[in-house]
């Protein structure tokens, strides 16, 4: 069931102070298997994505629009691994340094890992639209313009768009948990 | 035996066309994406590959290039066809010889009626690390197992197979819609 897009007129925005506590507090665990496209000056990527989150770590798998992983990217307490096809494996303390070292686009996995379920990150000030619904419509955080298309239920956004500079992004969440 | 299927499956099967039901499963068999739709290729590097279940996605080879179009995302990706070759199931089974060049072959036991035959890449850059291919004993293809790098596996079932069907050459083609992305890789 696909609701319908958030009405864009009767919008109100308000602005949320950073809290810090709040980061660890507002961390939700999911999964989700979706479809990503990034367009960006010097690199483009357009396939899949596989992402299981917990508050201690990230496993995301970025497929080829053919269907083969093309990188996999472990969150832990020590840093950040991301191991190409090769295989060859990087380290780095942060994705966002990681994908785009290597990438050549930047994963905002910071802030993602809340946008995604339509919340700002909470470690420094967001502009968040809501619909009279009381849904988040868009967000603006840290550069990052976030906009919520359509959602599949509350907290459970499906179709997302990015922009941050010239880079632009699409998500469309198309399963969220597990597989039935 | 599962050889001989796949040799005398090159060599007749000039057009396929099949329905095909797809399951991407993790390192640990656990289900992560169910799909299905409708596939057909032309020898040699012509292939149509129609992804109707969970969303419309279409990746067409026309012997140059591989066009994949996702309809939802307006976005369309074009490979070249040796690239493509050794990551795309459909790539690899509209190829002349490519099985035959680019795999060590080597029969498998025989689980019920299907008879199965293991293709080992001699390259490493090939994508899929391991694919199993499914013969009925008549010799008609039923399954394929791919499995890739990180142990991840794409799962196919091929049902209301048929061999040299008359197949349009249009069928083969692909023009972007207008007004959709287009990245080259």
């Amino acid at each position: 069931c696909v609701s319908p897009e958030p009405q864009r007129a009767e919008v109100t925005t308000v602005v949320i102070q950073p809290s810090l506590e709040q980061i660890n507090l507002a961390d939700k665990p999911f999964a989700l298997v979706g479809r990503l496209v990034v367009n960006a000056k010097q690199q483009k990527f357009s396939g899949g994505i596989r992402w299981q989150h917990t508050q201690q770590n990230d496993e995301i798998y970025l497929f080829s629009s053919l269907g083969q992983v093309i990188a996999e990217i472990l969150r832990d307490q020590t840093g950040v691994s991301l191991t190409t096809s090769e295989p060859t494996t990087y380290h780095a303390q942060k994705a966002e340094y990681l994908t785009d070292q290597v990438l050549g686009w930047e994963l905002p996995l910071a802030g993602l890992q809340f946008w995604v379920r339509g919340e700002h990150y909470p470690g420094t000030i967001a502009e968040k639209d809501l619909d009279t619904n009381n849904r988040t419509v868009a967000i603006r955080q840290d550069g990052w313009s976030v906009s919520y298309r359509s959602y599949h239920a509350a907290h459970q956004p499906k179709l997302l768009e990015f922009s941050y500079n010239d880079v632009k992004m699409k998500l469309i969440v198309d399963q969220w948990g597990k597989a039935e | 035996s599962a050889t001989d299927s796949l040799k005398i499956f090159i060599s007749n099967a000039h057009t396929f066309r099949a329905h095909f039901s797809q399951k991407l499963l993790d390192r640990n068999f656990q289900l992560i994406k169910k799909a299905s739709g409708d596939m057909m290729f032309e020898r040699p590097g012509k292939f149509r590959w129609v992804y109707d279940e969970p969303y419309q996605q279409l990746i067409i080879g026309d012997g140059k290039q591989v066009w994949f179009y996702d309809q939802d995302l307006a976005q369309v990706t074009v490979h070249r066809l040796d690239q493509a070759l050794g990551s795309t199931p459909a790539a690899l089974l509209a190829g002349d010889n490519t099985i035959e060049r680019d795999f060590e072959l080597q029969e498998i036991e025989v689980q019920g009626e299907t008879e199965w035959l293991e293709a080992i890449p001699k390259a490493q850059e090939n994508a899929f690390e391991l694919i199993r291919l499914g013969f009925s004993q008549a010799g008609m293809l039923r399954e394929m197992i791919l499995r890739d790098s990180f142990d991840q596996i794409t799962w196919l079932v091929f049902s209301e197979t048929e061999q040299n069907p008359e197949l349009a050459a249009d069928l083969f083609q692909f023009t972007p819609p207008e007004g959709v992305d287009v990245i080259s890789d």
